[in-house]
């Protein structure tokens, strides 16, 4: 098992390892507030670290069941994407989008545009995605 | 313009619906203001993409006013109106600061109102910052380059107002003819 962290649960937000999958996985759902940054951003160190003992090439980040993101929770993948960007030994982020969520594809480009080599985007349709109701908190 | 005409140009302004609301900064209320913001967009416009835009918007401003506003009392106003057939949804913020925010808070809208290509912008903001620990500092710049949004700004004594606004479609019927 390649996670040694914990899920962070919260009243509005969620941030999981996920232990199955081809690759790495974690999931964040919920809201990403002011709240959430700190803990979000202690939550992508661990999978920063966890990432780079494995010496792994690539984790995926569902972000299907994530509604909203404010620009403090974006710093905090920003510092992160950055981090991985100028290591020695990167890897690849796949940041998983949710098509019934037009939003976070305009969220996350500029991410993608930072770290071109580093961040993909994809879009994922799973049922759970399809359930989320687009303006839902 | 003769008082006559400026009385009739003002009177073509029709206001499909409005709020207003003065609240006491409070990080916890973030979320439910701008989730407020975002379900009167509803109301009146069968859009989500604005919808979300301005829930966007609304929680950026309203992090900021909460962050550094000096006094108790804040307003956030947002108003869906119809000028020359052009329909617009409008949101002001008015808060106090200290003249050292203001002062950097003036510094930033100055370069967001005047560089040419608020995406240039946003993207360079974002790589200057990703060393930087803390405070994103980028919140304004969403606004506008992901938000899509103009705005404005003014500041009175200690007092900053901002306006962001955006041109929508034509209201649903859910929103009701002010005429």
């Amino acid at each position: 098992m390649i996670w040694n962290f914990s899920a962070i649960r919260a009243k509005t937000f969620a941030f999981l390892p996920v232990l199955e999958g081809t690759i790495p996985t974690i999931k964040l759902t919920g809201t990403g507030d002011a709240e959430a940054m700190p803990p979000l951003d202690r939550f992508l160190k661990l999978v920063h670290k966890d990432l780079v003992d494995d010496r792994r090439g690539a984790v995926a980040v569902d972000l299907t069941g994530l509604y909203f993101i404010n620009s403090s929770c974006l710093k905090a993948f920003v510092s992160w994407i950055h981090k991985v960007k100028t290591a020695e030994r990167g890897y690849q982020i796949r940041l998983q989008m949710n098509p019934r969520l037009s939003w976070q594809r305009r969220s996350l480009e500029p991410l993608k545009r930072l770290a071109p080599k580093v961040v993909v985007l994809e879009e994922v349709s799973t049922p759970e995605a399809e359930a989320v109701r687009p303006m839902g908190r | 313009m003769a008082s006559s005409d400026r009385q009739t140009k003002a009177a073509e302004k029709k206001v499909w619906s409005y709020i207003s609301i003065e609240f006491r900064p409070s990080e916890p209320l973030v979320s439910s203001i701008s989730q407020l913001v975002s379900n009167f967009c509803e109301v009146g416009l069968a859009d989500r993409d604005i919808s979300y835009r301005f829930r966007m918007a609304a929680h950026e401003l309203t992090e900021n006013i909460t962050k550094y506003s000096t006094t108790s009392l804040v307003s956030l106003e947002v108003e869906l109106y119809e000028l020359a057939g052009v329909h617009t949804l409008s949101m002001k913020t008015k808060n106090e600061a200290s003249p050292a925010r203001l002062a950097e808070v003036e510094r930033r809208l100055k370069a967001l109102k005047t560089f040419p290509d608020p995406i240039e912008l946003y993207d360079r903001l974002i790589a200057e910052t990703a060393e930087v620990e803390g405070v994103s500092g980028l919140g304004l710049a969403r606004i506008r380059a992901e938000g899509g949004l103009s705005f404005d700004y003014s500041i009175d004594g200690n007092e900053l107002t901002l306006v962001v606004q955006g041109r929508v479609s034509e209201p649903h019927v859910r929103a009701r003819d002010p005429s």
